[in-house]
């Protein structure tokens, strides 16, 4: 069973199998609850995730029931969020990546005073911050540690 | 209606959409670019078997379509979605300005962003506007259009004439094309900011609500009446075109109406008074939240089935008068038209994927603040300020850009990665508002079912294709998507090559 429930004096369990629910999905669908509940998540063996609904205030077994129907319509929208997401994100990433480029100041703003925050686009083609273009041996010299100063190899 | 996609077997179809249409006869199928085909169920499932005959008239339209696969359709199907796709290589093009929150009139749906004519510290100041244009010119958009906006932008008008003749200075030393943009009720303009506005080139939009009695009860102003001062106003630009030699067929006051409650038993009222007053475009824009405590809601607002029968009513009575010979359209059914019937991208902010939330349009308030949109504004009016991506006094351009809001909401937004969007037919013709979302559901990504805007949208374009069936009304609709080109009105800084077009 993909969803069981089982109701307390105070809250509502619900235990989720994480075949159909990945946990993202669950813990997504349980954070839109945080203002009316009181959540605790636990593992139930390897593959079920336990969302425990608690009411903030006194409440009657109707609303918890009510709540737990809610959260299962959350999951549903959590989970075709999370497939469309997955299915769409080389898409995504074009559409949003050519907008977002296409805002970016020109050059000469991106480099003017007035708190801007400097950036690639300040930067001529030619200059090297990190001395990258740098031959080996100007930067190091005869003699000097060829593994670059240290970085942690033996 | 359930509906239940046929087993598909035809090898040569291109990536569609589908939706069965109310009624239950007829199935609209789109392209990724929004090019459609409207059929019959059965034909539907010929087409997806594979079954439909190559001479079946049917066929005619998925191929003209691009819904088959051959080699010059796809490459007709990358140009058309480049040409529709053209508002991603723009960068923000619309900057919209918030000279003041003070407004003279008190309308029944406007509350959280307007404060009363005598009100203090709520006006931009002028050393504020000129920072917002180092901002605005430091958009990569070489189109720049700025809109004034309030509160009734017109009571600091001062601010109003520096920001044009300063912002057309530095038009002419950037080589970027500058337009303006007024919306106002109009009252408080005399000759003189008439003829400044006139003279520079100035787009005007007012708001006419209907018939005298239902724009003085929308719109309320003491005990004047708002309708009477708009239309003397109109008539006043009107004679300063003429005056000018200006084609009123391209120099006109814009005008729209908010549809409030007291709307929605009068829609042939509300159009034919578009009609009297010699408008060839009627805006019916249905009410947002922002702004709206729930007392006044409860007054003035709507279901969304409620806006979509007055909607319906609305453009049959248009129809009918277009049959008549009158010229009018309504501007929400023609963008989509424009979308549905031609490749061009009108590139309106709230109809396009993604929206225009800071890629598109940048909003200013009073005080120098930026927001991604003037609706993200009215949230941070209503005192909360998750939409506020900069300050002109302590950052620039570069800043308010890289602003991690703005990239929540271009993903928020992108509808071919939504759920319950990547899949509807109507995607291409269509746009989100996650702000909406935001205010309606605390949440940027919308449950559509319960999503009125949703509701709406897919109302009028399941109208607009019922409607497109019906002999003879496609080449009527068809006049809706022409736009006229307005630059020898609108043009003032230097020779255009994108044209100023209307509605």
């Amino acid at each position: 069973m993909e969803i069981s429930r089982e109701t307390t004096k105070d809250s509502i369990r619900l235990e989720l199998d994480e075949k159909l629910f990945p946990r993202p999905v669950s813990v997504a669908a349980a954070y839109r609850f945080l203002d009316r509940c009181y959540i605790r998540l636990e593992r139930a063996g390897k593959q079920h995730l336990i969302v425990q609904l608690k009411g903030k205030q006194k409440i009657t077994k109707a609303s918890l029931e009510c709540l737990a129907e809610e959260f299962q319509n959350e999951l549903l929208h959590q989970l075709l969020r999370h497939q469309v997401a997955e299915r769409t994100a080389g898409l995504r990433d074009a559409i949003v990546g050519r907008a977002l480029f296409s805002a970016e100041p020109a050059p000469t703003e991106a480099a003017s005073p007035g708190g801007d925050s400097a950036g690639p686009a300040d930067m001529d083609y030619l200059d090297d911050p990190l001395g990258i273009a740098v031959p080996w041996e100007e930067k190091y010299g005869e003699g000097q540690d060829k593994n670059g100063g240290g970085q942690g190899q033996s | 209606m359930s509906f239940e996609l046929p087993e598909v077997r035809n090898p040569g179809l291109m990536p569609f959409r589908f939706r069965l249409l109310p009624g239950g006869r007829a199935v609209v199928v789109t392209d990724l670019a929004g090019r459609f085909a409207i059929l019959s169920r059965e034909e539907f499932g010929d087409f997806v078997a594979g079954t439909l005959p190559d001479d079946h008239p049917a066929a005619a339209r998925v191929r003209n379509a691009g819904l088959v696969r051959s080699a010059e359709g796809e490459t007709d199907t990358v140009a058309a979605l480049r040409r529709r796709s053209e508002h991603l290589m723009r960068g923000p093009g619309l900057h919209i300005l918030i000279l003041t929150l003070r407004c003279n009139q008190a309308c029944v749906y406007c509350h959280a962003s307007r404060k009363g004519e005598g009100a203090e510290g709520v006006d931009m100041s002028q050393q504020t506007a000129a920072r917002v244009l180092d901002v605005v010119f430091a958009s990569p958009s070489p189109d720049l259009t700025l809109e004034f906006q309030g509160g009734e932008p017109t009571l600091n008008f001062e601010v109003l004439r520096f920001v044009v003749e300063e912002a057309s200075r530095r038009a002419s030393a950037s080589g970027k094309r500058v337009f303006f943009s007024l919306v106002s009720n109009l009252s408080p303009l005399d000759q003189e900011k008439i003829d400044f506005l006139v003279d520079h080139g100035v787009m005007v939009c007012s708001s006419i609500d209907g018939p005298a009695a239902l724009h003085d009860r929308n719109r309320r102003w003491s005990s004047r009446s708002a309708h009477q001062a708009t239309l003397a106003r109109i008539e006043e630009f009107r004679r300063a075109y003429a005056k000018r030699g200006l084609d009123p067929e391209l120099a006109f006051v814009n005008l729209l109406a908010t549809v409030s409650r007291a709307s929605l038993a009068q829609p042939e009222a509300l159009v034919d008074e578009y009609v009297r007053l010699g408008s060839k475009v009627v805006h019916l824009r249905s009410l947002n939240p922002f702004g709206m405590g729930k007392k006044i809601w409860a007054k003035e607002g709507y279901t969304a089935e409620e806006y979509l029968a007055f909607y319906r009513r609305a453009f049959d009575h248009i129809v009918k008068l277009n049959r008549a010979g009158v010229e009018i359209m309504e501007k929400i059914a023609a963008l989509a038209l424009t979308r549905i019937l031609t490749d061009d991208d009108p590139n309106y902010m709230d109809l396009r994927s993604p929206c225009g939330a800071g890629i598109g349009q940048l909003a200013y308030g009073y005080d120098g603040k930026v927001y991604t949109c003037d609706e993200g504004r009215m949230v941070a009016a209503m005192g909360d300020p998750m939409f506020c991506i900069g300050d002109v006094q302590a950052g620039g351009y570069a800043d308010i850009i890289r602003h991690p809001g703005v990239r929540s909401l271009c993903v928020a937004s992108c509808l071919e990665c939504l759920p319950g969007c990547s899949d509807c037919a109507y995607a291409p013709y269509c746009g989100v508002c996650p702000v909406y979302n935001y205010v309606q559901e605390g949440d940027l990504v919308a449950r559509w079912p319960q999503n009125d805007r949703c509701r709406i949208q897919m109302g009028i374009a399941d109208l607009l294709f019922e409607r497109l069936q019906e002999p003879g009304l496609e080449p009527l609709l068809r006049r809706w998507t022409i736009n006229r080109d307005r630059s020898s009105v609108y043009r003032r800084m230097m020779p255009l090559t994108t044209p100023v077009t209307c509605p």
